[in-house]
C-alpha cells in the first residue's frame, strides 16, 4: 500500500469507529430514551427567556407567542426580548407585547448576538436562564421537559434541546430537517456519555450562577454558543442533552443562504476548537476532549477527503464515457451494458466499508426521527444526500481555507 | 469517568468490520482470478486446437482440414474479453499483483503461439489470415482508446482476431516479437506484417482492413446481423 492509500484508510478506519462508538452508546443505553410518561415536576424554578433579536421582524411574533404558550406558572416565567440596533420593523413587532406583564422588552445599539444576550442576563435574578433564537418556536411542554429533566440529574448546569426544521419547505429546507433530526440522535448519545458538543442557541436552558460564574456569553467567533459550551465545561459545569423537549427552527431556504450559514459554522467551529486546542484528547475533559471534539475533526476531514475521491473517481468515469462515445458513437453504451458482469463489481475492501458507512448514516436519521418523534418525510432524505453531498464539501473545505488563512466571515 | 473498556471494545468492533470486509474482498478477488483461470483454460483449449490442425498438415492436405469457424470465432471473442477483465483487475488490485500477472504472463505467451501458428498455417495453405497484432502498454496514453476501438473491430467483424499484447510484461518472447515487427512505441498495430504506429480509428482501421483484403466491402451492421442468426 503506499502512504496516501494508508491515510485514506486511517481516516476511514476513525470514521468507522465514531459509528460503532455511537451505535455501542445506543444498545447500551436505550433504557434511558423511552421513558416518556409525562409528569410534572416537584418545584418551578424561576426562569428567565432570552430572546435575542436583530432583524427579526417577520418571526419575532411568533416566537415571543410560543413562549407565553408554554405550560408553566406564569410568575415563574419571565420573558426578555433585546433589540439589537434592528434596522427593520422588529421594535415594533416587539412593542405590541408592551402590556404582557411577562414579557420585558428592551432596545440597544448593535453590538452583536452575545451582547444581546448579557444585556438581559445582567437583568435577570431567575433561577434558570435560557436563550431562544428569534426565528425558533418551542413546543409547549419543551420547558416542563427541561425542568424534570434537572430535577432529575441535579449535576448538570446547562441543557441543550432537541432543534428540528420547523414546516420544511424548500429542497434546501427539506434537505435540513433530515440533517437536524440525524443531530437529534448523535447529540442525545454524546448528552449520554457526557460530552455534550455544543448546547443550541436555538433553545437551550442554564442554572443562571454557572452561566454568571463562566461570565456569561462572549464573540466567540460568531459561534457564542459553542463556544460558551466549551468555557462551561472548561469550568467543570455539566452540560447534558434533553432529547423530548423540541424546538423548532427557521432554516436558511435556499442553498446560498446554507452556505453562509455553513460557512460561518464551520470557520467558528475551527476557531473555536483552536481557542480550547487543550481539551483535545484532555482526559480531564472527559468524553469530549477524548471522543466529541476529536470525532468533530474527523468528520471534517472525512468528508473532504470521501469529496475528493468520489468525485475523482466520477470525473474519470464519466469520461471514459464521454471518449467512448466520441469513438464509437452510441454503441459504446450499449457493449458497457454488457459487461454488467459481477466481475466488474468493485469488490475491495474500502467498497464495502462506504456502503457500511453509507448504511450507518441512515440507520442515525431513522433512529434520530425515533429520538426526536419525528413523522413523515422519509423521502426528504434524497433532498438531503443530493444537496449535502454536492454542498457540504466544499463550505468544509472553504471553511478550512478562511480558518487557516484568518479572514473574517461575517454572519450578518 | 472515563470508560476505557468502551474505547477498546469500539476498537476491536471496528477492527472486525475492517477485516471482515478485507476477507470478503479478498473471496471475491479469489474468485475472479478463478474467472480469468477459467477463461485461460477456454482460450489454450482452443490454442491447442490449432496446433492439433497444423500437426494433422503431415498427414492431410490443407483441403482436408475441417475448421470450426463458430470454435474460432469463439477464441477471438476470449480474448478480448480476457484483455479487458485483465486490465480491471489491474486497476483493482494493483499492476504487481502476482496471481493477475501469471495469467497475463500464460495468455500472451499463448497468444504469441497462436499467431505464429496460424501464421504458418495460412502460408502453407496460401490463404490469407484476418489477424490484428495489438501492442499497448500500462502506461501510454492512447491505449485506453485504442483498446475501445479493437473492442468495437472484434465486435464488428468476429473473423478478424486481435491478439491484445501487453508490452509492459518483460518476457523474451515478449521482446522478440516487439523486434521482430520493430515496435518502438505503443499503441501499434500489426496487420499483414505491416506495422502502424499511434492511435487509429475504427474507420481507419477499417480502410486498412479492406486494402489488405482481409475484410469484404460490405456494410459491417449486415455482418453483424449475420453473427446474430447464427
Amino acid at each position: 500500500m503506499e502512504f496516501g492509500e494508508i491515510i485514506f484508510y486511517i481516516i476511514v478506519f476513525l470514521a468507522l469507529y465514531v459509528q460503532v462508538f455511537l451505535f455501542i452508546t445506543f444498545i447500551t443505553k436505550r433504557r434511558e430514551l423511552f421513558h416518556s410518561e409525562k409528569k410534572l415536576p416537584k418545584s418551578y424554578p424561576s426562569i428567565g427567556m432570552i430572546v435575542p433579536c436583530w432583524n427579526e421582524e417577520r418571526s419575532v411574533e411568533r416566537t415571543i407567542l410560543s413562549l407565553l404558550c408554554l405550560n408553566y406558572p406564569k410568575d415563574r416565567l419571565h420573558i426578555y426580548v433585546v433589540d439589537d440596533g434592528s434596522t427593520d420593523g422588529t421594535w415594533a413587532a416587539m412593542k405590541k407585547f408592551e402590556n404582557f406583564s411577562q414579557v420585558y422588552i428592551f432596545r440597544k445599539e448593535n453590538g452583536g448576538k452575545h451582547t444581546a444576550l448579557n444585556f438581559a442576563l445582567e437583568k435577570i435574578e431567575t433561577d434558570l436562564v435560557s436563550s431562544i433564537d428569534a426565528d425558533t418556536i418551542l413546543e409547549c411542554d419543551a420547558l416542563l421537559t427541561v425542568v424534570n429533566f434537572l430535577e432529575e440529574k441535579r449535576e448538570v448546569s446547562a441543557v441543550g434541546c432537541t432543534v428540528l426544521i420547523g414546516n420544511p419547505k424548500t429542497p434546501t429546507e427539506k434537505a435540513q430537517s433530515i440533517e437536524y433530526q440525524m443531530f437529534a440522535f448523535s447529540k442525545k448519545m454524546l448528552g449520554l456519555i457526557s460530552g455534550v458538543l455544543v448546547a443550541p442557541g436555538a433553545f437551550s436552558v442554564f442554572k443562571r450562577e454557572a452561566l454568571k460564574s463562566v461570565g456569561g456569553w462572549v464573540a466567540g467567533h460568531s459561534l457564542e454558543d459553542l463556544e460558551l459550551t466549551f468555557r462551561l465545561q472548561k469550568n467543570g459545569f455539566k452540560v447534558n442533552h434533553c432529547h423530548g423537549a423540541i424546538a423548532h427552527t427557521k432554516a436558511p431556504n435556499s442553498i446560498k443562504k446554507l452556505f453562509t450559514q455553513r460557512l460561518r459554522w464551520g470557520y467558528g467551529f475551527l476557531k473555536n476548537i483552536h481557542d480550547y486546542r487543550g481539551m483535545i484528547l484532555n482526559k480531564k475533559m472527559g468524553n469530549l476532549g477524548l471522543f466529541t471534539i476529536p470525532m468533530s475533526i474527523i468528520a471534517y476531514i472525512t468528508l473532504v477527503f470521501v469529496f475528493i475521491y468520489s468525485w475523482q473517481r466520477m470525473a474519470f468515469l464519466a469520461y471514459d464515457k464521454i471518449v467512448a462515445l466520441k469513438l464509437i458513437g452510441w454503441d459504446s453504451l450499449i457493449a458497457g451494458g454488457i459487461r454488467l458482469d459481477w466481475f466488474f463489481i468493485n469488490t475491495q475492501a474500502i467498497s464495502f466499508i462506504s456502503i457500511l458507512l453509507f448504511f450507518s448514516i441512515l440507520v442515525s436519521i431513522f433512529l434520530g426521527r425515533k429520538i426526536s418523534g419525528s413523522k413523515g418525510g422519509w423521502y426528504n432524505v434524497i433532498w438531503y444526500f443530493l444537496i449535502y453531498s454536492f454542498t457540504q464539501p466544499i463550505w468544509i473545505m472553504k471553511s478550512i481555507y478562511k480558518y487557516l488563512f484568518a479572514k473574517k466571515v461575517l454572519w450578518r | 469517568m472515563i470508560d476505557w473498556k468502551k474505547y477498546l471494545i469500539v476498537f476491536l468492533i471496528t477492527l472486525g468490520i475492517f477485516g471482515a470486509a478485507f476477507l470478503l474482498s479478498n473471496y471475491f478477488n479469489d474468485r475472479k482470478v478463478q474467472k480469468l483461470e477459467d477463461i485461460y483454460q477456454r482460450i489454450a483449449t482452443n490454442v491447442l486446437s490449432t496446433e492439433t490442425k497444423f500437426s494433422l498438415l503431415r498427414f492431410a492436405s490443407c483441403e482436408d482440414i475441417v475448421s470450426d469457424t463458430t470454435f474460432e470465432n469463439e477464441l477471438t471473442r476470449e480474448l478480448g474479453d480476457m484483455a479487458r477483465r485483465v486490465k480491471y483487475m489491474e486497476s483493482q488490485l494493483g499492476v504487481n499483483n502476482e496471481d493477475v500477472l501469471l495469467v497475463k504472463t500464460q495468455y500472451s505467451l499463448l497468444q504469441i503461439k497462436d499467431y505464429l501458428l496460424v501464421r504458418e498455417l495460412a502460408a502453407r495453405c496460401k490463404e490469407k489470415v484476418s489477424v490484428i497484432l495489438y501492442f499497448h502498454d500500462l502506461d501510454c496514453e492512447d491505449c485506453s482508446r485504442q483498446s475501445l476501438v479493437l473492442d468495437e473491430i472484434s465486435e464488428l467483424y468476429p473473423k478478424v482476431r486481435v491478439y491484445w499484447l501487453d508490452r509492459s510484461l518483460e518476457t523474451p518472447a515478449m521482446q522478440t516479437i516487439s523486434r521482430v515487427f520493430s515496435i518502438k512505441e505503443t499503441p501499434a498495430i500489426v496487420i499483414e506484417g505491416k506495422t502502424y504506429t499511434g492511435f487509429k480509428t475504427v474507420a481507419e482501421l477499417e480502410e486498412i482492413l479492406l486494402k489488405e483484403k482481409l475484410i469484404k466491402k460490405t456494410e459491417p451492421s449486415s455482418e453483424v446481423k449475420e453473427v446474430k442468426k447464427k
